[in-house]
């Protein structure tokens, strides 16, 4: 009894992640491919496309780095009288309010929303809510205070709402503290195989690329008939992005917007963020899993692939059992079916990573981005998966046990970057309620 | 002199063929040699990483007789970790009995690819061409 | 235990470890010689406060590296080119 369910575990597990490896080859393919051949007659069609903009950037105790940040706004190409810039200061007990007032004073297309302490400080979610009743702007772009964007990044995302199919688009986030420590490098790995492979193929393939949460946006009226964000998510992002595409909107990458941004740099912040994501993103496949499945505006293709972008999290669960169950199998019964998906199982290992992007996805990416010697740290990602493993282990454990006791709990989590950046993110669990 | 350097042409891109045939030998070669004088699960990993060499990096523009070269020099690479990983096992099951065999048996599989993981890194890294490499395209 | 056996069981453990530092070699030199550290570069010009505060060297625009690799091939066609011509 015992071997037939360690057996059906094991098979179940290994099938799954080389549905996975698959999907990631046939991305990594896909934007081989594209990188041979570029059309750019679509650049030329929407560049005189230019809809009014409404900007939000939500803040709390940035005062040493949102001045460059609204100085970088101030300069952006985009013309200032079809921007609007809400900066909405959350509560903020140091300086920040200070300055955006005098960002606000010198330039009109910037404003300022306070909130005090009373009704502040529930989470981003709640932040963006609040700005977004004052927005004015047809499409609705959000960045984070400690992001340094192109200045033409506006122009770039814009143009992709020229299609009347797309609902949002996501820009591209590049480390800029890269070579800070061994951590902020990795992160920086699987931010390339994440965004320069992964999200690339899944917007060349009409699939679903995700909105980050940061260098994005989305149309106001999609906004509107969607409700906003869903503030009793750790994962808003990724909720938003699967209800604009369970409207049978099309969200869309733009690879050549980007943005510098600031990584984690030690592996406790590296825990922290990652456990939130994972946390974050199971509650949202919980959430829209059947609705994927039974969607009437999906292509198969589309179900197929939010499917398996909804239980990414639970890929390096699945490895870890799928281990534990094989080297059972292995050592006590060695047939030729457990033995081939026993050397097949390692191959996933090296997908279990941030982004999750297999190795050859990942080398390939900094390879398109003219990388010469990165590719040489791909081998530390072992590290990294193991790291990844027990992270979405605790987080199924912690998802588990709140959805069986019924009880959600306030959780503050804020992720601390060394240096001049303190960010703010903090996430609050109400279960089922919506403010 | 158009035509001597006609004739200079035609000999390179011989040349060239006669290396390319050279190195897809030695690939076949190792592989009939991991068959041969290894295990069978080891020659499946050098067909594993064969296939994932020419599928993606055979796409990336430099010359066919590097990627070639690159294929040729993993296999070799590939055949002597899997080598001294069979050695390993042999005398490990010889020093220190079944206990060496289960901890083999738990981390061959992970050894195996971490060869794969360290030379497509570093083929990459040979692959790479600044001329040609593109940028993020809209 | 033989001292004989002591020994190639050492012998088993050094190798070992050698194949897994070759195994990490590369990242090994990466991460202590970095020569690809710098972030990639996205935009033309960077605010002072940016390079200062996070004390990076960035690494140049793909499109302005003006070094050129020459490959074997390359190299091989310069010798064959020296070979005296077999019609003279």
């Amino acid at each position: 009894m015992m071997f037939e369910i360690l057996m059906g575990l094991f098979f179940l597990s290994t099938v799954v992640m080389l549905v996975y490896l698959a999907r990631h080859y046939v991305f990594t393919l896909t934007v081989l491919r594209r990188s041979r051949t570029f059309d750019n007659s679509k650049i030329v069609a929407t560049s005189y496309y230019e809809p009014t903009v409404s900007i939000l950037i939500p803040v709390r105790n940035e005062e040493y780095v949102i001045g460059k940040l609204l100085q970088q706004i101030a300069e952006l190409t985009y013309p200032h009288e079809k921007m609007q810039v809400i900066v909405i200061d959350d509560a903020s007990s140091d300086r920040t309010g200070e300055i955006i007032e005098a960002f606000a004073t010198r330039y009109d297309f910037i404003e300022v929303l306070h909130r005090v302490k009373e009704v502040g400080g529930k989470g981003k979610a709640s932040v963006l809510n609040f700005g977004l009743q004052f927005v004015t702007g047809e499409i609705v772009l959000f960045f984070d205070a400690d992001y340094f964007p192109q200045r033409d990044i506006v122009n770039k995302l814009v143009r992709e709402f020229i299609d009347l199919s797309v609902g949002a688009v996501q820009g591209r986030p590049v480390v800029f503290n890269e070579s800070q420590t061994i951590v902020t490098r990795i992160v920086t790995l699987e931010r390339i195989g994440g965004y320069r492979v992964g999200q690339e193929a899944r917007d060349v393939l009409g699939l679903t690329p995700q909105f980050g949460g940061t260098i994005g946006g989305f149309r106001r009226s999609v906004l509107e008939e969607i409700g906003g964000f869903d503030e009793s998510m750790l994962a808003e992002d990724t909720d938003l992005t699967f209800q604009v595409r369970l409207l049978g909107l099309g969200v869309s990458y733009v690879g050549d917007a980007e943005c510098y941004e600031e990584a984690v740099c030690t592996w406790k912040a590296y825990w922290n963020q990652r456990h939130r994501w994972a946390k974050g993103h199971m509650q949202v496949c919980f959430k829209h899993s059947f609705s994927v499945l039974k969607s009437k505006k999906l292509t198969w293709k589309q179900k197929v692939d939010g499917l398996l972008l909804l239980h990414i999290y639970f890929v390096p669960v699945l490895t870890m059992l799928s281990f534990l169950a094989g080297a059972s199998l292995v050592l006590f019964e060695s047939s030729a079916l457990v033995r081939a998906l026993w050397f097949v199982l390692p191959l996933s290992f090296y997908s279990c990573v941030g982004n999750f992007a297999p190795f050859f996805e990942v080398g390939i990416g900094a390879y398109l981005d003219g990388r010469k010697r990165l590719q040489w740290l791909v081998p530390l990602l072992i590290f990294a998966c193991l790291f990844n493993v027990l992270i979405c282990t605790k987080a199924f454990l912690d998802v588990s046990a709140a959805k069986i006791s019924g009880r959600g709990k306030n959780e503050w989590s804020k992720t601390k970057h060394v240096g001049i950046v303190n960010r703010y993110n903090e996430n609050q669990l109400l279960r089922g309620k919506r403010l | 002199m158009e035509g001597r350097g006609k004739k200079v042409r035609r000999l390179a891109t011989g040349f060239n063929r006669v290396l390319q045939f050279l190195f897809l030998e030695t690939v076949i070669l190792c592989s009939i040699f991991s068959l041969l004088f290894v295990n069978t699960e080891s020659t499946i990993v050098l067909f594993i990483f064969d296939f994932l060499f020419i599928s993606l990096a055979f796409q990336l523009i430099r010359t066919l007789s590097l990627k070639f070269g690159l294929l040729a020099l993993g296999n070799l690479f590939g055949l002597f970790c899997n080598f001294i990983f069979d050695l390993l096992n042999i005398v490990g099951v010889k020093y220190l009995g079944e206990i060496f065999l289960v901890v083999y048996t738990i981390s061959f599989p992970i050894l195996n690819v971490s060869w794969i993981v360290t030379f497509w890194s570093l083929s990459l890294a040979a692959l790479h061409n600044p001329i040609n490499v593109t940028r993020n395209q809209p | 235990m033989t001292p004989a056996n002591l020994f190639q069981i050492i012998a088993i453990l050094v190798g070992t470890s050698v194949i897994f530092l070759i195994m990490f070699l590369p990242s090994i030199i990466e991460l202590r010689k970095p020569k690809d550290s710098g972030p990639r570069m996205i935009m033309d010009e960077l605010p002072d406060f940016l390079v200062r505060n996070h004390h990076v060297v960035m690494i140049p625009h793909i499109e302005e590296e003006q070094e050129l690799e020459y490959s074997l091939l390359s190299q091989l066609t310069k010798i064959v080119q020296g070979l005296p011509s077999l019609e003279a």
